[in-house]
């Protein structure tokens, strides 16, 4: 059975674990790892942070200044989701024993890109529809 | 893409010989999503010359990523945009300009070219016709959606003095015919370009018997039954409403479903009526989130995605469904290939879009259509109830004359006479390659 590991880093992500567990074959385990807690069926959760999941914010010219900063100082949303799951053992084995990630919003992307160094096989994609591809059911 | 598709097998019906230039499969499967029934559907005589495009703001590989674009996305996405624009003015596109041109002079070189048909966007394959037309070769540029024109706001993008206000000034300068889906963007650019508005023409979308189940085209039964489904089969407590189509952003999604919620709560659809919604959610093959967690909102009272629709499958589709629902943003330019196929089915439809939308007059005068008054819930709610009504009343005569309606909107129609006129364009048609 592969294993898949689904990164959720914002609410964004969160809407589209359900579409994806709908269209993953059943050969694949899915395992969500989440920001923060949401109701989600049918599939393993590790949360790894206790702060309720937040939409992703966009990022206006106005502030985008600050939002460098932020990233640049680690405080933005995706720092802290990086954070948390880097420092969370049964997220860390997820990603290790994974055979595909996939990061299902921006602010998940970080996490994902560290993953790489944890995982040196596993395919590690950044959307819906590539993680669903990659399993070859699209 | 549908409509390039069907554009080229028309001109190869005609007796042209024609070569399309368009990029590789991998393209499709990982940027665009894809519809392989497709490629069965390409005219046998067509060579189809296939040049390898790359669209690295669309990798989904997150090890290829650089760590300022996996940390940084926004600043990433302006440095490749400015890369993108580099040789062309359209981002995303800009450097496939020219491998394009490379390859468009290379079948000049081997068997010469008696027209090029560029269909946009992307815009940038107006620079390979540009390219041809440097030797000689005239062009058709075929607008399915606008450069320069914001179809929803109506908002000019471009001035003329801009990048791509100068390039399109001079391709339409140019151009032998300028194409366009529908009269109010024909007649914003016809206004934008006086000089060359005897240069442009409408061809409407319309719809390809083949795909719903009817005739083929250039058969003597042509313009007979538009298609074999009929209007109200399914459980009249049951109804089955449906949408088909690519959902952007721009498609009042929550409003459709926040009607639909309230249509039930009042009783104006029954307690088990569905909405079956099917489509790519977004233009790229990477679902937008935003959009699915908007239907998971509807799951419990009978909505569902169902996901895109290879074209092979769509009349099994619309076979399935009662009530058509024809949801578009907003706007007077904003058309849709969609409008036509459903026209085609002869089923209810209810607008859910701008009644000044284009797609209205293609609706206006159809015996089994109704609107929506405005985007708000309750509108919406009152003409989903319209179309359940429809689907539950009408009689044979009204059916017969949804058909006879559609019949005007089939594509070759809309083709036919642009054809009749490039004829001349070349000597031989059919021995020459368009």
């Amino acid at each position: 059975m592969r294993s898949i590991v689904l990164l959720v880093g914002a609410v964004d992500g969160a809407a589209a674990v359900p579409e994806f567990v709908r269209q993953a074959p059943d050969d694949v385990r899915v395992c969500v790892v989440l920001a923060g807690s949401a109701p989600i069926e049918g599939v393993d959760v590790i949360v790894v942070s206790a702060s309720p999941l937040r939409p992703l914010r966009k990022v206006t010219a106005k502030r985008a200044p600050r939002h460098i900063v932020d990233v640049l100082l680690r405080r933005s949303n995706a720092a802290g989701f990086e954070r948390a799951g880097a420092r969370n053992p049964a997220a860390l084995g997820a990603l290790e024993s994974a055979d595909v990630i996939v990061a299902l919003d921006a602010d998940a992307v970080p996490l994902a890109w560290r993953a790489g160094r944890l995982n040196r096989s596993a395919a590690i994609l950044n959307g819906l529809q590539a993680g669903l591809r990659a399993l070859r059911v699209t | 893409m549908y409509r390039a598709l069907a554009t080229a097998n028309e001109f190869a019906r005609s007796g042209w010989r024609v070569t399309v230039l368009t990029a590789g499969r991998d393209t499709f499967e990982q940027y665009t999503g894809t519809d392989p029934s497709l490629e069965s559907q390409i005219d046998p005589s067509i060579d189809v010359v296939r040049v390898p495009f790359e669209w690295p703001a669309q990798d989904a590989d997150i090890r290829t990523y650089s760590w300022l674009r996996a940390h940084l996305p926004q600043v990433w996405h302006r440095w490749r945009a400015a890369l993108d624009t580099v040789t062309f003015p359209e981002r995303g596109y800009g450097p496939w300009r020219a491998p394009l041109e490379r390859a468009a002079r290379r079948i000049q070189e081997t068997d010469p070219v008696d027209l090029v048909l560029a269909t946009a966007n992307p815009y940038v394959t107006f620079a390979a016709a540009d390219a041809l037309f440097e030797e000689g070769v005239p062009y058709v540029l075929d607008y399915r959606d606008a450069w320069t024109l914001d179809v929803f706001s109506g908002v000019t993008l471009a001035s003329h003095r801009s990048r791509v206000g100068r390039w399109e000034d001079r391709l339409i300068a140019r151009a032998r015919e300028i194409w366009f889906v529908n009269a109010p963007i024909r007649d914003w650019h016809a206004d934008r370009y006086r000089v060359h508005a005897d240069r442009m023409h409408v061809v409407a979308n319309g719809w390809d018997p083949e795909l719903l189940g009817g005739d083929e085209p250039g058969t003597e039964t042509r313009g007979a039954a538009v298609s074999p489904m009929t209007v109200g089969d399914g459980d009249r407590s049951h109804p089955r409403f449906g949408y088909l189509g690519t959902m952007t952003r721009m498609v009042p999604l929550a409003a459709l479903i926040d009607g639909w919620e309230l249509a039930k709560r009042r009783g104006s659809l029954p307690p088990h009526a569905t909405l079956s919604l099917a489509g790519y959610l977004g233009y790229f093959a990477v679902p937008d989130p935003e959009m699915l967690a908007t239907i998971e909102r509807g799951r419990a009272i009978g909505v569902s995605y169902d996901g895109p629709v290879p074209k092979q499958d769509v009349g099994d589709y619309y076979s399935r469904v009662d009530v058509l629902v024809l949801a578009l943003g907003a706007g007077r330019y904003v058309t849709s290939g969609k409008v036509f196929e459903y026209l085609a089915t002869g089923k209810p439809i209810v607008s859910v879009h701008d009644a000044r939308s284009a797609a209205t007059s293609v609706l206006d005068g159809h015996p089994l259509w109704t609107a929506t008054e405005s985007i708000d819930a309750s509108a919406i709610a009152a003409a989903l109830g319209r179309g359940w009504q429809l689907s539950q009343t009408a009689d044979a005569t009204q059916r017969d004359a949804a058909r006879a309606y559609a019949d005007r909107f089939r594509r070759d129609r809309q083709l036919a006479p642009r054809l009749r006129v490039l004829r001349d364009v070349a000597t031989t048609p059919s021995e020459s390659r368009g």
